[in-house]
């Protein structure tokens, strides 16, 4: 009889630990908006909007902006209870009407250009894991509100890219805002990283004496020769900039200083 | 024979008294690739503790050929570059003195590479045990003087350029975050090769599934012998298909798994004082887990990755006494037990260098009884250590390598097996063509349709071989425009056709020197291209190869959407970025791409009227709207360059990708300007492309001795 009392009173505490747990985690709400893939020219581009139960905003993106990207870095804020459930809801009505969906024919085939969208939710115990395929009205009003959240955001370690034309050379201007700290990481060889628009490359006037320049408050700001000028042919007078080989997953590790490097896809129009 | 008998001989004698390295001749001096003043090869790439001018390179090392004329071929490079008095190659065999030559060599690449992973993981700290020069390497080593002179062993700073680079690619793979992700990433294919209940061996599976199975297979397999911490070669199964040979070290990795989830699981719950326990936030933590390592889409995967590196800035960063502070604590404590154990391993290893390999405080299998044998487990225990010895060997010390290592019978484990599904037909040179027609995953999950055949006839002997590669191009819906004579096609269409045609054959017969000049697409001067019978690197393994490579391709417009395969859609707007809002997932809605532009437009700051996001729309989609769109290998766009066609019709012929992609992260990237990296104009291809591209041949002619 001691036993099964013994039993039944270790029972109801095994499950009111579980359901305590539950509770707790119950109350955890979250949201991540994923965007992954190549972009329209080919460059990887990365777009991941997290929201936590808190209302804190963390939004990373390696471009900001078109048709000539020309901020990459971090944005944070913070959003009220009520605007987290609503985008909450409309992401939840997303996941029921994307479920089940077909996907389309870029499955599996190569190159794998693709921008992938995703959602993931998190409310009430439940994990949701939601890919857009199709671009209905309801991803529209999703992403409408996503939008006006954005604008809301300030800048926390971001970089903006000016290109200034000089005589010899073109001087471009990597520009801090926000606090940083901003790891940025340069290729040795400037043409894996930076080309004109029809993709012909473009070397170092002057090779950079570091490589890897982290700014921050101090260091707002760092500056690179390029040469040669853009060819008559081309349409744009701008400069693209991706440095995700340079910084090849090997190299994305955390150095000495413990900071992260940043894949950027930036452009900068020439003046 | 004489001649090349003494140089071998005084070659095994100069080893055994001065230097483990073959003398060079003027080719080899011009050919070395180690300099010191760039580093070894300008740049290092990647997290697979090798270095070569790229990880696609790099990856290709092993994939020579050991048929009989091969060897034969290996052996007469060998002597024609060893015999300065420009006699014929002469040796048709391979003498004791050749094997151990190789065997010193590796043994002092191995010593090297045990030198740097002690180094990575703090094995060489001012208090540990000094590591002594094993008594089968050569006193004069150039290998072993080098590691000493560059402080790998004295404990010093005062690296040269080359080995800060190898020190840098070794620290890599033991660095904690690319330890974690190859865990991780490899999780994911072991769920999906247990789902599709596939085995290791990719043998008693489905044709299908093993055309899935082998590039996960392969992708495992660089994995686990380029994280030596994290697996171990098991000498039980020496010579046992790849990767099965190779065991986790789950007393190390296991915990470790675990404390990546309760670390991703308390970054999820900072800021939030509901959760208070690590084991709560484990639970979160395994949420994570299971959606990123077990969901199809692979956004799930590199959602989780990015988890994972926000979790350990955020760790960093995180106050002393937090939740998530304690959870990165014992995360890196675990790392740092990883390390702990790998160094004693490395350790174990270097000390049973020269006793014929066996290390039986390591668990190894029983002493090697010849030098052969003793190549062929040093090579399956650390196969990257031997490619990075094939890549840093002068040409003739490779050349003898290579066939030393086709007579140890290594290959079948450390190489990427051969994939002959969907092929037949052959031999060649003859009447009958080598067809190859399926669909090829290269790498998991991705692939494209293969369908073309390669002829070669008998007569004339010199006669090239040929890839023969009809595409269907199906009008895609949104085509249209005048079509003069009624056949249903664009006439836009047909002339973009031709112009795709002309341009990526020419690019193609240019690289391998099968014409004399060629005009690009985009260009109206003609560039001269190589001559076949100068020849490049050598007559087999370059560009203008004997017996040499034409490439004849045909796009033949259509209509019918069941065409057969190849068969690719021609769309006026074809954009990734965009989501199908027809429902057909099919990307290529112009008005998508449009609102799609546009919205980015208005996020920039200071908000932008809409009047001018429309016009620079407009302006946009009629002086450059080739950067609107995007291609695939099943989809192309009107407006595509001509480096993209080329790179999406080679795709055609098997190759695989080469850019850094987050969806695989541990690919095979190539060097700036491959044709599979990056499609520019400029771009070009590399030999190992065309060795890919004839891989076909390998099945249905004998294959490897």
């Amino acid at each position: 009889m001691r036993k099964i009392i013994w039993k039944l009173l270790c029972f109801f505490m095994a499950v009111t630990v579980v359901q305590a747990e539950d509770q707790v985690l119950n109350k955890i709400q979250s949201l991540t908006y994923y965007k992954n893939g190549r972009d329209a020219e080919g460059i990887l581009s990365l777009d991941r909007m997290e929201i936590r139960t808190s209302g804190i905003v963390n939004w990373n993106t390696n471009s900001r902006g078109f048709f000539c990207p020309l901020e990459s870095g971090k944005y944070k804020g913070r959003i009220s209870k009520e605007a987290l459930d609503k985008l909450t809801k409309l992401g939840e009505e997303v996941h029921e009407e994307q479920v089940g969906l077909a996907r389309g024919d870029s499955e599996e085939l190569e190159s794998s250009r693709e921008m992938n969208t995703n959602l993931f939710l998190r409310r009430n115990g439940k994990y949701l894991s939601t890919s857009i395929y199709a671009l209905t009205e309801k991803v529209k009003n999703f992403e409408q509100e996503l939008w006006k959240i954005k604008k809301t955001l300030t800048p926390e370690s971001v970089i903006s890219m000016e290109v200034k034309e000089q005589k010899n050379y073109m001087l471009v201007k990597f520009i801090l805002q926000g606090e940083g700290p901003f790891k940025l990481v340069l290729p040795d060889k400037a043409e894996e990283a930076f080309s004109t628009p029809k993709g012909r490359p473009l070397q170092y006037h002057t090779i950079p004496t570091k490589l890897v320049v982290i700014l921050n408050a101090k260091r707002k700001t760092f500056d690179l020769k390029l040469q040669p000028f853009p060819a008559k042919d081309e349409v744009s007078r701008e400069v693209l900039f991706q440095n995700s080989t340079a910084i090849h997953h090997g190299g994305r590790t955390l150095g000495g200083d413990n900071l992260r490097a940043k894949e950027v896809n930036m452009c900068g129009v020439i003046n | 024979m004489q001649i090349c008998k003494l140089i071998v001989l005084s070659l095994f004698l100069v080893n055994q008294n001065v230097s483990a390295h073959a003398p060079a001749d003027s080719t080899d001096i011009n050919e070395t690739v180690y300099s010191e003043e760039n580093g070894t090869y300008g740049r290092s790439y990647g997290g697979y503790g090798f270095l070569s001018t790229s990880e696609a390179e790099g990856a290709h090392a092993f994939q020579f050929q050991c048929r009989e004329s091969d060897r034969q071929y290996y052996l007469e490079q060998f002597c024609r570059r060893t015999d300065d008095d420009g006699t014929p190659p002469v040796t048709r065999f391979l003498g004791p003195n050749m094997k151990n030559l190789v065997l010193t060599r590796l043994r002092e690449q191995a010593a090297e590479y045990y030198a740097y992973q002690l180094n990575a993981v703090g094995g060489l700290a001012p208090r540990a045990p000094r590591l002594p020069r094993p008594a089968c390497i050569p006193e004069n080593s150039e290998i072993w003087t080098n590691l000493t002179g560059n402080g790998i062993l004295a404990r010093s700073r005062m690296l040269n350029a080359s080995a800060r680079e190898k020190r840098d690619a070794v620290n890599r793979t033991v660095d904690g975050e690319n330890m974690s992700k190859a865990l991780l990433y490899s999780k994911r294919l072991d769920h999906f090769m247990q789902k599709n209940t596939l085995d290791y061996n990719c043998a008693t599976v489905t044709e299908t599934n093993r055309q899935r199975c082998l590039p996960m297979q392969y992708t495992q397999y660089r994995l686990k012998s380029s994280f030596p911490a994290l697996w171990r070669h098991n000498a039980q199964q020496v010579g046992s298909r790849n990767p099965g040979g190779f065991t986790i070290r789950s007393s190390e990795t296991d915990p470790l798994f675990d404390h990546i989830s309760t670390l991703i699981g308390a970054n999820e719950a900072a800021g939030d004082d509901a959760v208070t326990t690590l084991v709560q936030a484990k639970v979160l933590g395994d949420q994570e887990l299971q959606n990123g390592i077990q969901q199809n889409d692979d956004s799930n995967y590199t959602n989780l990755e990015a988890k994972f590196e926000s979790a350990v800035q955020a760790g960093i960063d995180a106050p002393e006494g937090s939740l998530l502070k304690k959870a990165y604590t014992a995360y890196t404590e675990q790392v740092a037990r990883v390390k702990s154990a790998h160094a004693a391993q490395m350790r174990s290893e270097f000390n049973c260098l020269c006793s014929g390999l066996s290390c039986p405080d390591a668990g190894e299998a029983p002493a090697a009884t010849d030098d052969l044998n003793a190549i062929r487990i040093l090579a399956f225990r650390r196969p990257n250590m031997v490619r990075q010895a094939l890549l840093d060997m002068t040409p003739s010390e490779r050349y003898l390598a290579q066939a030393v290592l086709c007579e140890s019978n290594v290959l079948n484990s450390v190489k990427r097996e051969k994939n002959c599904q969907g092929i037949s037909g052959g031999p060649l040179p003859g009447a009958t063509p080598v067809t190859v027609s399926r669909r090829k995953v290269n790498d998991w999950p991705y692939g494209s349709e293969n369908h073309f055949n390669i002829t070669r006839p008998e007569t004339p002997a010199d006669a090239p071989y040929t890839i023969n590669l009809s595409i269907n191009m199906l009008v895609g819906a949104s085509l249209g425009g005048a079509d003069a004579n009624g056949d249903g096609i664009p006439d836009a269409m047909a002339t973009k056709l031709q112009e795709w045609k002309r341009d990526t054959e020419g690019f193609l017969n240019c690289s391998t020197g099968q014409v004399a000049n060629f005009t690009p697409m985009d260009s109206v001067t003609p560039t001269s291209c190589p001559n076949p019978s100068d020849g490049d690197n050598n007559p087999r393994e370059g560009m203008q190869r004997i017996p040499g490579l034409k490439f004849n391709i045909t796009m033949v417009p259509t209509t019918d959407p069941n065409a057969a395969e190849p068969l690719v859609s021609i769309h006026e707007c074809y954009n990734m970025d965009v989501t199908a809002s027809n429902g057909t997932g099919v990307r290529s809605n112009c008005n998508d791409v449009r609102e799609l532009f546009l919205a980015r437009c208005a996020d920039r700051t200071p908000t932008p009227p809409a009047a001018q996001c429309v016009t620079d729309y407009n302006n946009r989609l009629a002086t450059e709207p080739y950067r609107l769109d995007r291609a695939n290998s099943g989809n192309y766009t009107l407006r595509s360059p001509p480096g993209v066609i080329r790179h999406e019709v080679v795709h055609l012929m098997g190759l695989a990708d080469e850019y850094s992609s987050s969806a695989k992260p541990f690919s095979r990237l190539g060097e700036p300007d491959s044709l599979m990296n990056k499609s520019n104009s400029s771009s070009r291809l590399y030999p190992r492309h065309l060795d890919n591209i004839l891989e076909p041949l390998q099945c249905v002619q004998g294959g490897e001795s």
